[in-house]
């Protein structure tokens, strides 16, 4: 296959995937409807109850879309940009980050609002992200990777005690935070997609525009300045860009465990190694995965639901598992 | 609902206050008696052999300090008119001192100048503190004690924990195992038998609650996707069928093993086909956003009008942790909005 017959296979097989996803999420629930009431209630004619639950469904679905291609194009990044294949988000502790900031926040009685919540995870993110970027760049090269991931588990570590700590004295707060413990996208309106919107937007310009950056840097940071990167700068943008986005999921949803790391991984077996491929393909695929285990937590565990945060742990577990062993045998 | 919050709201310990005042009135060795000292014990009450989920404990004299655990054994301890020299610091439906109103009457009538030390269980039971008391016996009847806390307060003094469920005493069974354990059982039963004549006569005034079916739901502020309602094991609803009320359909269909509460979908709201519902708020404001809520609306009950918003917690956990003397509020301030839901049915 040619390059560019495979950016349509990756454009295609995503779209259509994102679209089954996306129908599925808005007909399947905790609640069985039928098919023709969903349709009715969708044009505005069904009765009020199940306008109501199929409202409630497109709005989780909406979110799980934003949130999936954050979380899939922020661990795409983060991958190529520390060469380190388990890198993403939760990994690297830039949730944990966000989630003990906000947590401050709370306790000082100083968020109100998702933007609230999106400035104090970008402060963490960023925050968690330098610290990994000093503890890292203390070591040698080729043992950054390791380190890598071990100071983003001393800092997931350090910030859960601290958020212990913090929130058992606090029962109003515990509750705030909730929803930061497992990521969820339920019970929340589309509405708030609209103040984080900028940053989603502007992080994605940043990262997927980032490709050939992330294909140059893949060889290495002396090949990348030979073919002409401007490395400092170029990296920085990306990274930013992964910043943004991953604060912006952590405001909307809380930690989304599992997708970041996965996505590129499954993604690599159809793209091949080419980043602007991968980056099309997270952008696509990460929602369709969110969205399909969002609907998968609605009717696993009846009459309840399960977060899904959850369930993306569960169903990218497996995966991770199946990936590993792949290249083991290779 | 987390553990962590589902255990303060089970351990509220508002019954007290109530019936403190019938309570110690009408025992007998009840007033005059002076802070942490054990009056009169029953002739031939000890020693005594207790059971419980961790085994037995055995209690040779009438104890004079005894430290409680749970967030209604110093209640019920009080409804004796003995009072702890610790007890576990109120910090969900408590009054600023972290006790109740209740609870601070009894004192006032029982000893005024007693000490009561409050320790904080928000980390665990502060087995330190505990010990600095030097009691004789350590109460936690109605508590969430676990295993490794029982050996380490029995290594202070006798301890008793729960007879079968961490938080899921109910309040008679309470009063008769403090009551042998303090060598009152005679009185334990007298208490039982008040109580339960305050708790009719109450019951008879609001006859509307009657056959009524009712779940007890517990909404998050932040994630109104799913709604959690108690099962039929939790003192809230094993309080509300005493009062004559039924559990709806759905609690005892999901009722299952020792799980205090279960959670339903809120595309699920219709189902809960309960006359009349109850639930905590933090404000007015929550009632509201609930009522309006497009899936939440839809439950029954609310539709109807027939819910009972409680937004003042120390009320509310006196039927989370009933005892003899903050059954009187449970009834004069709590029953009555039940039965108003309940006409609306």
């Amino acid at each position: 296959m040619t390059g560019a017959t495979r950016t349509g296979a990756v454009a295609v097989g995503g779209l259509l995937l994102l679209a089954a996803a996306s129908v599925a999420s808005v007909l399947v629930g905790a609640e069985s409807l039928a098919t023709g009431q969903v349709l009715a209630a969708v044009r505005d004619a069904g009765d009020d109850a199940a306008a109501g639950i199929v409202a409630a469904r497109v709005d989780r679905t909406l979110i799980a879309v934003v949130v999936g291609a954050c979380v899939a194009i922020a661990g795409t990044v983060l991958q190529g940009l520390t060469r380190n294949p388990i890198a993403e988000p939760g990994i690297l502790g830039l949730n944990a980050g966000a989630a003990l900031l906000v947590v401050i926040g709370i306790r000082a009685g100083l968020l109100d609002g998702v933007v609230d919540y999106l400035w104090t995870a970008l402060l963490g993110v960023i925050l968690a992200g330098v610290l990994v970027h000093a503890i890292t760049s203390t070591v040698p090269l080729r043992h950054q990777p390791m380190t890598t991931a071990l100071a983003g588990a001393a800092i997931m570590a350090a910030s859960s005690s601290i958020m212990v700590g913090l929130l058992l004295a606090d029962d109003t707060a515990l509750d705030l935070f909730r929803y930061w413990q497992v990521g969820s996208v339920a019970g929340k309106d589309a509405g708030l997609i609209l103040p984080v919107l900028p940053f989603v937007l502007v992080g994605l310009v940043l990262t997927l525009t980032s490709g050939r950056t992330l294909n140059a840097m893949a060889l290495g940071d002396d090949v990348a300045r030979s073919l002409g990167q401007r490395v400092v700068l170029a990296r920085g943008g990306a990274l930013a860009g992964a910043l943004l986005l991953t604060a912006a999921a952590c405001a909307l949803a809380g930690p989304i465990a599992f997708v970041g790391l996965a996505v590129p991984h499954l993604l690599r077996l159809f793209t091949g190694p080419d980043h602007g491929r991968l980056l099309l393909g997270s952008l696509l695929v990460g929602p369709a995965l969110v969205v399909a285990a969002d609907t998968l937590g609605r009717v696993i565990a009846p009459p309840g639901e399960v977060q899904v945060g959850v369930m993306t742990a569960v169903v990218g577990a497996p995966v991770l598992i199946v990936l590993a062993r792949r290249a083991v045998r290779r | 609902m987390s553990p962590n919050r589902r255990a303060v709201i089970t351990s509220a310990p508002a019954l007290l206050f109530a019936l403190s005042a019938c309570a110690t009135g009408s025992a007998d060795s009840g007033s005059g008696t002076k802070g942490g000292e054990s009056a009169s014990a029953e002739s031939g009450a000890f020693p005594v052999t207790l059971e419980h989920a961790f085994g037995t404990t055995e209690i040779t004299e009438a104890p004079t300090r005894i430290a409680t655990v749970g967030w209604n054994d110093h209640d019920v301890l009080a409804s004796f008119g003995v009072l702890p020299v610790g007890a576990t610091k109120i910090t969900w439906g408590g009054n600023e001192q972290g006790s109740t109103d209740w609870f601070d009457q009894a004192v006032k009538e029982i000893d005024p100048d007693a000490e009561i030390v409050r320790y904080d269980d928000t980390d665990g039971i502060p087995v330190d503190e505990i010990a600095q008391l030097t009691p004789d016996l350590v109460l936690g009847v109605n508590s969430g004690l676990t295993k490794e806390d029982y050996q380490k307060l029995s290594k202070i003094a006798p301890t008793v924990a729960y007879p079968e469920l961490a938080w899921g005493t109910p309040w008679e069974v309470s009063v008769k195992m403090i009551g042998k354990a303090i060598g009152r059982p005679d009185q334990a039963g007298k208490l039982i038998g008040e109580t339960n004549r305050l708790i009719n006569e109450a019951v008879a005034k609001h006859s509307e609650v009657k056959g009524k079916s009712v779940a007890w739901l517990s909404f998050s502020p932040t994630d109104m996707s799913t709604i959690d309602i108690y099962t039929s094991i939790d003192l809230r609803p094993q309080l509300l069928r005493r009062f004559g009320m039924e559990d709806a359909g759905i609690v005892e269909k999901n009722s299952k093993g020792e799980a205090f509460f279960f959670s339903v979908s809120a595309e699920k709201a219709r189902d809960i086909d309960a006359d009349v519902v109850i639930f905590y708020v933090e404000s007015d404001k929550q009632v509201e956003k609930i009522t309006n809520d497009p899936l939440l609306g839809r439950i029954p009950a609310i539709e109807r009008g027939s819910f009972v918003a409680s937004a003042d917690n120390s009320v509310a956990m006196t039927m989370s942790s009933p005892s003899p003397i903050s059954m009187e509020v449970a009834v004069t301030e709590f029953l009555p909005s039940v039965a108003d839901a309940a006409k609306s049915v």
